[in-house]
């Protein structure tokens, strides 16, 4: 909820795209730890951490089920057709996965997670902006060994529409402002997060955020996941 | 000029909104999302290292909340918070979480039942979508009417205050169902204003009873007891011999309760410590875990005359079959704050000869020797 709020609020600030994050000594040779080139590595592509919903009239975010369902097709098609032929992709399904195997899943994909939030939040501190050597840490991680899987790609995407009723309330706002009242005007936004972690090291060696209130991607759409998912993973180095 | 402009804003917003109005379709769009949002919590928690694993605790916390709410319960996943402090709470996807604080404040398995119940209508009666598609329309209405007024955020605050009246009318039909159902399931309804009123005492003795009624998403205290005690007179008290389940409560956290009141007094809030522990001694006056807790609020507490209280406590306690080993590792750290260095190693030392493996031992050893020097 709070990072739900701290997202609305950079939304209200307008637009930001950071350029994407590479760790230097996981792509300077073009190859990784243990000498296995990148592009030859079996890359683990975790379920999008999705969430499409409306905002309302007080700037209150309303997760839409059905909305989000869609926009989980969406992506991971989208997703699919990016990495196709480039990698070695390995999806997850949380559905087929055993209880132990999920509990292993829910605390790598929440630690993850965690880190490529700390990234966005944290990541243009003076301390941190030339640095950049986030960590899993080197917990291992079962699922993916018995998988063989080198990397893990997480993508997570909010995605908000103005509700029909914060719609109208913004004409009436534009007519207020012009009537010279002091009004509101607020908007739907669009974020995306997408991290690269070495399974073997723990490290992120790759990271992009994105922050937009124009509305380029509706997650809602094919055409819009696809754009979406561009947008995000330009620059991925797989 | 400007009063046509207005009108037709007005009037273009509220074909709009009432366009938006909740109906049965909205309903359950606002549940189906309030779900979504609920799973992924739930999958965090999980996750988390918030939830105490104990099966066998759980078992029995879901026997009871299976005999209260009947044959629904299969729809509801129960986590025991560690967390000191009362509080339950239901989740729109089923979740019922139940802090140990509460678990540990509870007197029998008929205020455990009555808790469950509660936060099981909660979830039954959809109350979570219900109030937000109630707080929607309101802050709408308030957020249109600030909008042409040209103070948008204070007719947005004027939405939220008037939703939270429904937030109490959804805890006045919890509490009066509750009560039905505690009867129904065979407990007696009296515990309900008991256990309310205990947590009320507890509640006014910290300082916490000021609140602002229109404000508090709960009925006040004094109101919502006097509901409960009516309620409670008009329903059948259950003819058995224990119709309050205090032995299987007991029973069932026994074992249990020493962290629990080790917790309590980590969160050091010393004055709602007390009354606890008053209330819990009141109905056990010959427990030397009690005993032995009482003392050590006073040791943690450390205000004037303390130390000889926990002291004299300590000394009640020690020799009774359920006070924990650590009385005597207690008994030597009070006697070394007053200066009783003989007393206190005598105390130290019996702690390690009775509490052999103690992972303390490394700590306590060194205190000893510390003392034998000049």
């Amino acid at each position: 909820m709070r990072f739900g709020l701290a997202i609305l609020m950079l939304a209200l600030a307008g637009c930001a795209m950071t350029e994407p994050k590479v760790a230097p000594e996981a792509l300077a040779t073009g190859s990784v730890g243990s000498g296995a080139r990148i592009e030859e590595a079996k890359v683990l592509l975790l379920p999008p951490d999705l969430k499409v919903g409306e905002v309302g009239v007080a700037g209150q975010f309303k997760p839409r089920a059905d909305w989000t369902e869609q926009a989980a097709r969406n992506v991971m098609a989208a997703l699919e057709t990016k990495l196709a032929g480039r990698v070695r992709l390995e999806r997850i399904d949380e559905a087929s996965l055993d209880p132990a195997e999920r509990a292993d899943y829910e605390r790598f994909a929440t630690l993850a997670r965690a880190v490529g939030q700390s990234i966005v939040a944290y990541g243009q501190l003076p301390t941190r902006r030339d640095r950049f050597d986030w960590s899993v840490g080197e917990t291992g991680w079962p699922l993916a060994r018995s998988r063989g899987a080198r990397y893990a790609l997480l993508v997570q995407m909010v995605d908000t529409h103005a509700s029909g009723e914060l719609i109208g309330l913004n004409v009436a706002s534009f007519a207020v402002a012009a009537l010279g009242l002091p009004a509101v005007i607020r908007t739907g936004a669009h974020y995306g997060r997408a991290d690269l972690v070495d399974l073997e090291t723990g490290r992120v060696v790759w990271h992009n955020f994105m922050l937009s209130q124009s509305p380029v991607a509706d997650l809602r759409t094919l055409s819009g996941a696809e754009t979406a998912v561009e947008a995000l993973l330009r620059a991925l180095p797989i | 000029m400007v009063r046509p402009t207005i009108g037709a804003a007005r009037g273009l917003l509220v074909a709009l909104l009432l366009a938006g109005c909740a109906g049965p379709q909205e309903l359950a769009t606002t549940e189906a999302g309030l779900r979504l949002a609920a799973d992924e919590a739930e999958a965090r928690l999980r996750a988390s290292g918030r939830v105490v694993r104990d099966p066998e605790l759980d078992a029995y916390l879901r026997r009871v909340l299976c005999r209260i709410v009947g044959e629904r319960c299969a729809e509801f996943r129960l986590y025991v918070l560690d967390q000191p402090g009362f509080n339950a709470a239901a989740w729109p996807n089923g979740v019922i979480e139940i802090r140990k604080g509460a678990l540990l404040r509870l007197e029998n398995e008929a205020q455990l039942a009555l808790v469950l119940g509660h936060e099981a209508i909660h979830y039954q009666n959809r109350h979570v979508a219900q109030l937000w598609g109630r707080a929607e329309q309101a802050v709408g209405v308030g957020a249109l009417v600030g909008t042409v007024l040209g103070l948008r955020p204070i007719g947005e605050a004027m939405g939220v205050l008037a939703a939270l009246s429904y937030s109490r009318d959804m805890e006045r039909e919890a509490d009066r169902l509750g009560l039905e159902r505690l009867a129904a399931a065979g407990y007696d309804p009296n515990e309900a204003p008991r256990l309310w009123a205990a947590l009320l005492e507890e509640k006014a003795r910290i300082g916490d009873s000021g609140q602002l009624a229109f404000l508090s998403t709960h009925p006040t205290d004094a109101e919502r007891i006097a509901e409960l005690r009516a309620g409670a007179a008009r329903l059948p008290v259950p003819v058995s011999a224990d119709p309050t389940g205090r032995a299987a409560y007991r029973a069932a956290t026994a074992r249990r309760r020493g962290a629990w009141l080790a917790a309590e007094l980590r969160a050091r809030s010393f004055a709602a410590s007390e009354i606890l522990l008053d209330r819990l001694r009141a109905a056990e006056p010959e427990s030397g875990e009690l005993l032995f807790f009482a003392g050590e609020l006073r040791r943690l507490r450390d205000g004037p005359g303390d130390a000889e209280a926990a002291l004299a406590l300590y000394e009640k306690a020690r020799g009774r079959p359920d006070t924990p080993v650590e009385v005597w590792r207690s008994t030597g750290l009070v006697a070394l704050r007053l200066g009783r260095r003989a007393a206190a190693k005598d105390a130290l030392a019996t702690y390690l000869a009775r509490a052999p493996t103690a992972p303390d031992r490394a700590l306590i050893e060194q205190m000893l020797e510390d003392q034998d020097r000049p």
